[in-house]
């Protein structure tokens, strides 16, 4: 007894598809009843189990049903299977059944709060509704429990004794254990209540399903190996579905290993190996997809490998091989989906294996589907009676294909015992039926998705080429589909990468489909395109077809529509004719871009030199060979395109005559122009040549199209010949050499002429530090007309060196334009400057003389103003002129390092002179700035330091002399800092040959200034007589605002007799002067020293001799004269 | 054993191709040259995401690229940047070892050197030796 089917016929099952209800992975089935959704919380309740079910919440499905609603009954279980006959391997509708109508779990919801007034009444109720519910139920294990939906709050029964009774008392009444009651507060925490309800449903659901299972293992036992093949796939497919449902996910996979290896033992024939290959492909869907759900991506693809493997050759009826081709390609799909969705949930496919490999792989299987439909299917004339659909048969044996009892059977013989023979007359008119279906599938709609799913997935896993290539399947696909101008859109976009990386076969062959793309889709520019490259010498393209699409391009270009290609084409002559009319317009040519094509037109553009005077002629090649075998004659214009567009007029052809292209050899096109003047200095560059397909002069009432092949320089330079294989043939003929070979060269120097003048500098000898020094340049003109516009500019890299016109302003710009008068044929100009540099060393001086004169250009033929520049170079060495030295003498002339304030002493300054500049130089007036702690005192000859009154005023020095200039100075009381700085010594000096004063400064040195206490004097005659005697004075200053107490003791000599004072104790009040008188009495002649004088300072407290002090300020010696002869002695 | 073999330069242009199609069977020629073309993104792969440290001592031969239902494809890339793609029939790439593949890089290696010896060959255009031919020839015999 079977059970009816209470299903909507659904539709028939693709070949090779697998049911809905395993797409996803299965969720314990769970039934509520009593939830009336037009309450809000009702409402609510619903949405807190059915919304937002993230990957945390348990595997359960709800679906809410009314009371009324009576489940699936029961069948009779089987105690034996002795009598059974199988008639197929899995029934279609048991799945749907399992995961969607029969409830694991049937959950009762009740509005009922604990401390309701009417307890009774509504436990009465609840009961008697729940009682319905079980009924509704009835003959299934499935679960039942009652939730009763609160809306108040209450403590948990275990603390709440009204509660607990009540409790008890309704699980009484509806006759339910008291753990299958639960309570769902409906309070804020509802969702924590649902959550936690949900566990414990799914615990009751696992316990319902594993009852079932062990239900089935129980009858599996009862099967025998040899006569039950088929109810053994079946019962593991079931108990692996209810693990499945129980979430134990090995265990589940374990079993449908088990029915995947039943089913591979069972032995396919003919008529049911749609039927075992149906359910093999579901039973390997199942675990590939219970091993991507268990993150073992490997052992799935083991799985896949393995399961196509073992039917790859199991084709069945030849008449139905599509249906095989079919399976294969769904396999695939079904498996790349698996994979897609296991990359989503976080697995990191690599390059070598992701799911683009088997959407490729279904596509390539869909492709041969499509090309057995097409070789079993198009004789296909099917007899018919019926009005409607003529060309069904009648009875159509696929009427019930949507409701086959049983995964994989063929409608017209469903559910069928095992071994009875099919009837061959309704055999042939099925298969006749399903090859009728099969002419009538859009293949190209089932092959363009799976394409585009490959081509997105290797887009994904860096694949550029596998990308590519499936590109062109889709493209052939859609060209098969009618989809020209898709078709079109992608070939052109795939071959910018072909064409880069060469493969000739590949990209002919890519070319030939394009072509017809461009054919059947009427679009004139790309057909010229691709008509144009593939005409190339590297094509393996017909001689014939080169031929006629040479005659094609002629035809489009004169305004006809073109012949067919290929000869397998439709003919598109009338789309042709409205597509010429809109795409190529007469007025403007369209413009083809050689550079991206590897076409039968080659150019090729060479200067002559690379480098041109502004006087001369610029010589450019243009090599253009077509490789054709036919001659070129719609050629009407041929132009070179420049960085300047000035010449561009100059560059061009027209005449018809010379720009027929020879097919196989080289054209030269040979331009001359000058260049222009505003260029000199630059370069010029060829960044393009065009050529203009057409009749340009058309004058006809019919509008004709122009095109313009246009090459830029990168085509026209080296790129283009670094290919692997040489589209050019390498046979030289005798009189051309190789196109190869042939020079290129793209840019060349517009120079400016070379200037014909002569320069000569004149500069006396070296160069003096801080010297102004004046530079003469003379220019001679070599031209042999008059030059005008002279420019020089002298200008100078070195630090610390300017230039300067006039002497009287500062020199202060390292560079100077001097604007100079023309000058005639022959003749010379000069030009001073005054440089002056600062630093000693090697100085480079640039000149540059820019300069106008009229030349006669041979190829212009008349007077051109020619700009013309020299440039020079001059070393300019510069040296220091002085050497400055200052000394400080005390008043003795002998040379100290320190001075006492308020002692005069002498500042000498000393100037020597460096130079080997041939002439003497000269000093100017020198003068020192004195610092603020210093002053002049004017004594013996030295006056105040005034302008003029310096010492060495007119001195003229050669090299190695040395003039002194001294000034007689005192310095005030020490500054803090101990040293004084005495200030700045400024002279001026010259060439004795030139006119300018130049000024020098030296800083003269810092000394330390000591504090003195007293200040010595001695007044002497200039000097003294033998036996005469010698008046002396010694003067006391005391400088210091104390008393100061001194201790004189004068030293006898041998020398001297004196009188005085021997020995003295002073006292000398702050500011005063005490005077000692000696009367010195000189014994012998000569240099004599003088008595010494000792003097003690503080001779009481702490004695401190000023022996030092007497030193340096008192003379030591005095030149005593001998007694003259006759001279009377003084008596 | 081979059934097709590809020598391709460093711009990913081939400088020689052979398949065993026949001519006739244009269809599986095509198949095959597709995937020598299509086989050099794995190829560009591994030679760019050469991890340093790991392939230190440049092992030039990049071993089997990938394989499909029918065919598997190996890989060798010379330290000019030169591939060489050789494609085997699954059947027989299983009782295949090692070193059988390498001897057969290294031989089209050598071959390969001593084409660009000859004076006479452009570097760049297309194989056309007897010496390489032969090497080819002895790689693609059917045993």
């Amino acid at each position: 007894m079977y059970f009816s089917l209470t299903l909507q016929p659904r539709p028939a099952m693709d070949v090779g598809s697998v049911p809905v209800e395993l797409t996803t992975r299965p969720r314990a089935n769970v039934a509520f009843c009593g939830l009336d959704l037009g309450k809000p919380e009702h409402q609510t309740v619903w949405e807190a189990f059915t919304e937002s079910r993230g990957s945390e919440r348990e595997f359960l499905r709800f679906t809410n049903y009314d009371l009324s609603h009576v489940f699936p009954q029961a069948k009779t279980k089987r105690t034996s299977y002795e009598a059974y006959v199988e008639r197929g391997i899995l029934k279609s509708n048991w799945l749907h059944k399992h995961t969607k109508l029969i409830p694991a779990v049937g959950v009762y919801f009740f509005d009922l709060d604990w401390d309701e007034g009417d307890f009774t009444t509504l436990k009465d109720q609840c009961a008697r509704e729940l009682l319905q519910f079980k009924k509704n139920l009835s003959g299934r294990d499935s679960r039942l429990c009652l939730v009763l939906v609160q809306r108040r709050a209450s403590s948990p029964v275990n603390d709440n004794k009204l509660a607990a009774e009540r409790a008890h008392d309704l699980t009484q009444a509806c006759e339910i254990p008291l753990k299958s009651l639960f309570v769902l507060q409906y309070t804020e925490h509802l969702l924590g209540f649902v959550m936690r309800l949900e566990t414990a449903i799914m615990d009751m659901a696992k316990s319902y399903y594993s009852g079932e299972y062990r239900r089935l293992s129980a009858q599996n036992q009862l099967l025998t190996k040899g006569s039950h093949q088929l109810l053994f796939i079946r019962h593991h497919f079931k108990m692996g579905t209810f693990q499945e449902l129980k979430q134990d996910l090995t265990a589940a996979g374990k079993h449908y290993k088990q029915a995947y290896t039943f089913l591979a033992e069972l032995r396919a024939t003919d008529p049911n190996l749609l039927e075992v290959k149906t359910v093999a492909g579901i039973i390997n869907y199942k675990i590939c997809q219970l091993l991507f759900e268990q993150n073992s991506p490997l052992d799935a693809i083991h799985q896949l490998r393995r399961h196509i493997e073992n039917f790859k050759t199991s084709v069945g009826p030849a008449a139905l091989a599509f249906e095989h081709y079919a399976w294969l390609s769904r396999q695939n799909s079904l498996f790349g989906d698996l994979f897609d969705l296991a990359v989503r949930r976080g697995l990191v496919p690599i390059q070598t294996q992701h799911p683009g490999f088997y959407y490729l792989s279904a596509a390539q299987h869909a492709l041969l589907r499509k090309k057995a439909a097409q070789q079993l299917c198009q004789a296909m004339t099917l007899f018919s009676r019926r009005q409607d659909a003529p060309d069904i048969p009648e009875p159509d044996p696929l009427i019930d294909a949507g409701s086959v009892p049983y995964y994989g059977q063929r409608p017209w013989r469903a559910a069928v015992a095992k071994g009875e023979a099919p009837d061959p007359q309704l055999e042939e008119i099925a298969i006749k039926a399903l090859q009728y279906h099969e002419k009538h599938t859009n293949q190209s709609n089932i092959i363009i998705p799976l394409l585009s799913g490959a081509v997105s997935q290797f887009k994904k896993y860096r694949g550029p080429r596998h990308k590519r290539r499936q590109m062109v399947l889709l493209a052939e696909e859609y060209i098969a589909n009618s989809e020209h101008d898709k078709a079109l859109s992608i070939l052109m976009h795939v071959l910018l990468d072909y064409r880069q990386e060469r493969w000739p076969s590949l990209l002919t062959e890519i070319l030939a489909t394009a072509l017809r793309a461009a054919y059947l889709a009427a679009n004139p520019v790309h057909y010229l395109t691709l008509a144009i490259e593939y005409m190339s010498a590297w094509t393996d393209c017909s001689r014939e077809l080169r031929d006629s699409l040479l005659n094609d391009v002629a035809r489009i270009l004169d305004g006809q529509i073109p012949t067919k290609p290929f000869a397998d084409l439709e003919d598109k002559s009338s789309l042709w004719t409205d597509k010429l009319q809109t795409a190529l317009k007469p007025d403007c040519p369209v413009v083809l871009d050689m550079d991206k094509l590897r076409s039968c037109i080659h150019c090729k553009a060479y200067f002559k030199s690379p480098t041109y005077s502004s006087d001369e002629t610029i010589q450019l090649l243009v090599y253009v060979r077509s490789e054709l075998n036919l001659d070129i004659n719609f050629v009407s214009n041929f132009s070179v395109h420049f960085n300047h567009n000035v010449y561009d007029s100059q560059c061009a052809v027209t005449d018809p005559r010379v720009l027929g292209l020879v097919a196989g050899r080289t054209h030269t096109f040979n331009f001359t122009f000058p260049a222009n003047q505003q260029h000199v200095g630059g370069q010029i560059k060829v960044v393009g040549v065009s050529m203009i397909l057409g009749n340009q002069n058309w004058s006809g009432t019919a509008p004709k199209p122009l095109v313009m092949l246009k090459w830029s320089a990168a085509s026209l330079g080296t790129q283009f010949f670094k290919l692997a294989w040489d589209p050019i043939p390498q046979k030289k003929t005798e009189r051309e050499s190789s196109f190869m070979e042939l020079p290129h060269r793209l840019s060349a120097t517009i120079a400016h002429r070379p200037a014909r003048m002569s320069l000569k500098w004149s500069l006396e000898g070296p160069a003096l530090c801080e010297e102004l020094l004046p530079l003469k340049i003379e220019l001679t003109n070599n031209e042999s007309g008059d030059i005008g516009n002279v420019q020089a500019t002298i200008t100078t890299t070195s630090a610390g060196t300017n230039f300067t016109l006039d002497p009287n302003l500062a020199a202060d710009r390292p560079s100077l334009t001097v604007d100079i008068p023309p000058i005639r044929s022959g003749s010379s100009q000069s030009v001073s400057v005054l440089v002056r540099s600062t630093e000693v060393g090697t100085k480079d001086v640039d000149l540059t003389i820019y300069y106008e004169t009229s030349l006669n250009v041979e190829s212009e033929g008349k007077n051109v103003l020619c700009k013309c520049h020299r440039h020079d170079v001059m070393k300019l060495s510069v040296e220091r002129a002085f050497d400055l030295g200052g000394f400080l003498l005390s008043r003795k002339v002998s040379p100290i390092s320190k001075i006492r304030a308020g002692e005069p002493f002498i500042l000498a300054v000393d100037i020597s002179s460096r130079s080997e500049c041939g002439h003497g130089l000269e000093l100017g007036e020198c003068a020192v700035e004195l610092g603020s702690n210093v002053k002049s005192i004017g004594n013996s000859n030295h006056v105040d330091s005034l302008p003029g009154s310096s010492q060495v005023l007119g001195v003229q020095l050669l090299k190695g002399e040395t003039a002194r200039d001294c000034y007689f100075l005192q310095a005030d009381n020490p500054t803090e800092t101990e040293v004084t700085s005495l200030g700045v010594f400024r002279y001026k000096w010259k060439r004795e040959t030139y006119q300018h004063w130049n000024e020098g400064r030296f800083i003269l040195p810092s000394p330390i200034v000591l504090t003195c206490p007293i200040s010595l004097n001695l007044r002497t005659p200039p000097h003294a007589r033998v036996r005469t005697p010698l008046p002396v004075q010694y003067s006391l200053l005391n400088r210091s605002d104390r008393i100061q107490e001194i201790n004189l003791q004068m030293n006898s000599s041998e020398a001297f007799m004196f009188s005085g004072s021997k020995q003295l104790s002073l006292r000398i009040p702050p500011g005063k002067k005490e005077f000692l008188q000696y009367n010195l009495y000189p014994l012998v002649a000569g240099y004599v020293a003088l008595p010494k004088l000792h003097l003690q300072l503080d001779p009481e407290t702490t004695p401190v001799d000023l022996d030092s002090i007497v030193d340096e300020m008192l003379p030591a010696y005095i030149f005593v004269m001998p007694h003259g002869k006759g001279a009377k002695s003084p008596s | 054993m081979a059934v097709a073999l590809a020598l391709i330069n460093k711009d990913n242009s081939p400088l020689y191709l052979r398949t065993v199609a026949e001519p006739a069977n244009g269809e599986v020629a095509h198949k095959l040259l597709y995937m020598l073309h299509t086989s050099l993104d794995v190829v560009e792969e591994k030679v760019n995401s050469s991890v340093p440290g790991k392939n230190d001592s440049r092992d030039l031969c990049l071993g089997v690229l990938y394989s499909l239902d029918e065919y598997k494809l190996y890989g060798y890339v010379t330290n000019t940047k030169i591939k060489i793609v050789i494609i085997v029939e699954l059947g027989v790439a299983v009782q295949f070892r090692d070193n059988d593949l390498r001897n057969w890089f290294n031989r089209l290696h050598q071959a390969y050197t001593e084409v660009i010896s000859n004076p006479f060959y452009v570097a760049g255009e297309e194989i056309k030796s007897k010496k390489f031919e032969a090497v080819v020839n002895d790689i693609m015999r059917k045993q």
